[in-house]
């Protein structure tokens, strides 16, 4: 049909032509123009079985893309979320799946602990919780630091004490000679915490009895000085020959 | 093999800038690793070597794969395959030469991607960056000579190119492929199950060589280098054949 006209009005039609469908384009523009990328809130973690096929079969290239996916989740495209609007079931999840990717790396317990563990609503944290014990409980590395973390969250930002005192009781029984004195007697800072000064005293004067050979002199002047101005009363601790050299 | 017709391979890709322009994306897949792992907030020097790892090994292969596959389809358009076989030349002669050229190309690259990856991180170097190392250029030499076999019995440069792709998608992939066979979500006597299986006795194990945790914790004992030289020798082999075969029967 073109071939049939002549050049000159082959030229003005395809001009005529290109105009139209630039204003096309442009009408187009206006019903897309407030679409923005919508946040759906963290999606579901594929199935550990299939996870590595986003590297390519490459575990550890997946884990480091999932965890900087999980870094940045929500905080793209020109968007802020609050953590309380994330949902903390769901990023446990991921957690776990990272996890089965690369279980030496500590970028998604850091990630956990520090990062999601600052929510505004502290409630949210339970599944983050018991993925610093899972984490926290190996007896490789400095794992025994997410655990620590853990108690120090449940202990001070969600005011659950049981909780703390249970996750104190798991970090004392970590087998890792590495773990210093100052976490292996969590349960009793916890105990002091709860009110039950005496149980606390109690756990101290065994651990000063039992263990104040191998602990560095520091951390044994340390000990007995929270019993003496923590745990004890004044008065109580006048008469307690531990505080003798304290008072 | 013949000498000289490994030179006029090996003068053909310095003509056609492929080591210059692989070496130019080693460098702009350098940076944009360092950039994308300094973003996280800890263990980032980890982040930017096995970004960069994992990002260079597949241009490396997909630079290769496509020098191979155009130059090839190109030596047959421009009737210099029957140049050279109006020569003295065996058939065998030239495909084992090709695979010989194309395979020194290959062990250049990935001598490239692992020098780049050391220098990202050079502080992290250990047995495990050697080992990552001879792996992909293993790797490489796989690839080039399934290039060089899709090539030959592939008569569009495009569609041979993307076949070879797919071909290390799925090797890359097998891995995974056969973990699904082996549960219990699908049966595994079925037929699709048979067929996989099937197929991967011919697929090299391409997930099982060149792994970034290896760049970070060192070598964990599962995969030695003569495994992955064992695969290399068996695979390469069996596509160099292939490939001689259908060479040897075309009619010109």
């Amino acid at each position: 049909m073109v071939m049939s006209i002549s050049v000159p009005h082959q030229d003005k039609l395809i001009k005529i032509l290109l105009a139209f469908a630039l204003l096309l384009n442009i009408l187009f523009w206006f019903s897309v123009r407030d679409i923005d990328a919508r946040w759906t809130n963290v999606p579901p973690p594929p199935n550990e079985k299939y996870a590595s096929l986003y590297g390519l079969g490459d575990s550890s290239f997946s884990y480091r893309i999932n965890s900087l996916m999980l870094q940045n989740l929500g905080d793209t495209g020109g968007r802020v979320t609050a953590l309380e609007d994330y949902n903390y079931e769901t990023l446990a999840q991921w957690f776990y799946l990272q996890d089965r990717l690369d279980p030496v790396s500590n970028f998604i317990p850091y990630l956990a602990s520090y990062y999601f563990g600052s929510v505004q609503t502290p409630e949210v944290l339970s599944p983050v919780l018991d993925y610093l014990v899972d984490i926290g409980k190996r007896p490789y590395g400095e794992k025994w630091r997410w655990l620590a973390h853990g108690v120090f969250l449940a202990r001070f930002e969600m005011k659950d004490i049981d909780k703390a005192l249970e996750m104190a009781n798991i970090l004392s029984n970590v087998e890792n000679d590495d773990i210093p004195g100052w976490a292996r007697h969590m349960p009793a800072f916890i105990l002091n915490a709860k009110g039950e000064k005496e149980a606390a005293y109690a756990l101290f004067l065994e651990i000063l009895k039992s263990s104040s050979d191998k602990m560095h002199p520091n951390e044994v002047n340390a000990t007995k000085s929270y019993i003496c101005t923590r745990i004890l009363s004044k008065q109580e601790a006048v008469q307690n020959p531990i505080c003798k050299n304290i008072y | 093999m013949s000498i000289p017709l490994i030179k006029y391979v090996l003068i053909a890709a310095l003509r056609d800038k492929l080591v210059l322009s692989l070496l130019v994306l080693i460098l702009l897949g350098s940076a944009l690793a360092i950039f994308l792992g300094s973003a996280a907030i800890i263990e980032k020097d980890q982040f930017v070597m096995v970004f960069t790892a994992a990002g260079l090994r597949v241009v490396s292969v997909l630079g290769l794969v496509l020098f191979v596959v155009f130059f090839l389809r190109r030596s047959f358009d421009g009737k210099d395959i029957e140049f050279l076989l109006s020569r003295p030349v065996s058939r065998l002669n030239i495909v084992f030469s090709y695979g010989a050229a194309f395979s020194f190309l290959a062990i250049v690259m990935g001598i490239a991607v692992g020098l780049a990856v050391y220098c990202v991180a050079p502080h992290l170097f250990g047995s495990g960056h050697v080992l990552w190392s001879v792996s992909i250029i293993i790797e490489n030499i796989i690839m080039v000579n399934v290039a060089l076999f899709f090539a030959m019995y592939i008569s569009s440069s495009a569609s041979a190119s993307l076949v070879t792709l797919g071909f290390y998608v799925l090797a890359r992939m097998m891995g995974q492929l056969l973990g699904i066979v082996d549960s219990n979500l699908v049966e595994s006597s079925g037929i699709y199950s048979m067929a996989l299986q099937l197929v991967s006795v011919i697929t090299p194990r391409l997930d099982l060589m060149g792994q970034t945790s290896w760049l970070i914790y060192g070598v964990d004992g599962g995969i030695g280098i003569w495994h992955i030289f064992a695969q290399g020798f068996v695979f390469s082999l069996l596509v160099l054949f292939a490939t001689s075969l259908d060479f040897v029967r075309r009619q010109f």
